[in-house]
């Protein structure tokens, strides 16, 4: 297996570079345990890491991480934590997308939205989101470090002419 | 030894007393003559001086004779040249005046001639003067006049305007005032109220818009 196939397994159901690394902690913590003398040798890894984090608040992250497939997690069981610490730093390189969303959205619509960018944007594009209520109506975000207000001043200002000329007319019909 | 000094002292004796008897002897003698002396030259002096004071007098007296003499001459010739110059400078004086008294006259006369001839021209001049006055100062007032309105009418002009722009530029102000209220409370109002899809797809729009204007 290679670290692009790896990556690309990594990328199929994480879309924020947060995730992804609180992923890869998860893994690593799961595969020195197994290191050092794990639980279970003989069953499947991947069911090896969801009964460890059974009743943990981690147990949605080691589900993620348990879906990238047993092969991924035996190839990097099998390699020593150099492979691990390349995949990081090929993660940290992978083009970001900084969102600035008017409220916090729930993880089906970021993984939607990670989806929708990785079609439009890049390929292999990570969101890092922020909340900035000023932002409403859209968004703002920071796009290879340039900065675009899409937010509903954008949109405001797409239309002043009309919204212009709606203010003239509720002037005359109401006001005079 | 003591012989001796007793003779000499008894020698010494004697002569004091012979010296004492003789100078008494010699006084008696010299004294009278002295003051005899003495009271002539006296005589002598007092002569002389009185003689001397006589003589003075007289030198005086003669010199107070001449002096009154000669200060009476002068006073005379004083007055006599006094006298003259009086006379001279009177003679001069008449004369002057009599020169002033003609050249006055001359130009008494020349100046009414000249005054007579000047206040004619003079009031030609003004008459010829004020016509042309009257004329100009018609024309000028009407062209002031016309230059006035015009410049009213285009500061009035040049007001309007300036109303209407700055009218416009106020309107224009307010207009981005209310916009940009309308703006945030919209966005306070979808924040509070639209739900998570709804901003969710306000986000999607948001990202659709920045590919169609090739951001990415």
């Amino acid at each position: 297996m290679t670290t692009d196939q790896i990556l690309e397994k990594i990328l199929s159901n994480t879309f924020t570079k947060n995730d992804c690394f609180k992923k890869l902690a998860v893994l690593q913590d799961f595969l020195d345990t197994q290191s050092y003398g794990g639980e279970s040798k003989g069953a499947a890894l991947t069911a090896a890491l969801k009964s460890r984090y059974e009743n943990t608040d981690d147990r949605p992250v080691a589900e993620a991480v348990a879906a990238w497939g047993e092969e991924v997690i035996a190839f990097l069981m099998k390699e020593s934590s150099h492979e691990l610490q390349s995949i990081k730093s090929r993660v940290a390189a992978l083009p970001e997308l900084v969102l600035y969303l008017p409220t916090a959205l729930h993880e089906d619509h970021v993984a939607a939205l990670g989806a929708w960018c990785r079609d439009a944007v890049d390929a292999q594009v990570l969101l890092e989101i922020h909340v900035d209520s000023s932002s409403a109506g859209g968004c703002f975000f920071v796009w290879k470090d340039l900065f675009y207000d899409f937010s509903l001043s954008y949109f405001m200002l797409k239309r002043d002419t009309e919204i212009r000329a709606m203010l003239a007319h509720h002037e005359k019909t109401y006001v005079h | 030894m003591f012989v001796f000094a007793a003779g000499v002292a008894l020698a010494l004796i004697v002569l004091l007393a012979m010296e004492f008897y003789n100078s008494r002897r010699v006084n008696k003698l010299t004294y009278p003559v002295y003051e005899y002396a003495l009271k002539r030259a006296e005589e002598e002096a007092n002569r002389i001086v009185s003689q001397a004071r006589a003589e003075a007098r007289a030198l005086v007296e003669s010199a107070e004779a001449e002096s009154v003499k000669l200060t009476t001459a002068h006073q005379r010739e004083d007055d006599a040249a006094q006298q003259a110059y009086q006379s001279a400078l009177q003679a001069l004086l008449s004369r002057f005046e009599n020169q002033i008294k003609v050249a006055a006259d001359t130009a008494d006369e020349a100046n009414k001639r000249i005054s007579a001839e000047a206040v004619e021209a003079l009031k030609a001049q003004a008459h010829a003067a004020q016509e042309v006055q009257a004329q100009s100062l018609q024309a000028t007032t009407a062209e002031m006049a016309k230059r006035v309105d015009e410049r009213f009418a285009a500061a009035f002009a040049a007001a309007e305007k300036e109303v209407a722009e700055y009218a416009r530029a106020r309107k224009d102000l307010i207009d981005a005032r209310i916009f940009e209220l309308i703006g945030e409370t919209m966005k306070i109002v979808f924040q509070k109220n639209l739900p998570s899809e709804v901003h969710m797809q306000l986000v999607r729009l948001a990202l659709e818009e920045a590919k169609a204007n090739k951001v990415f």
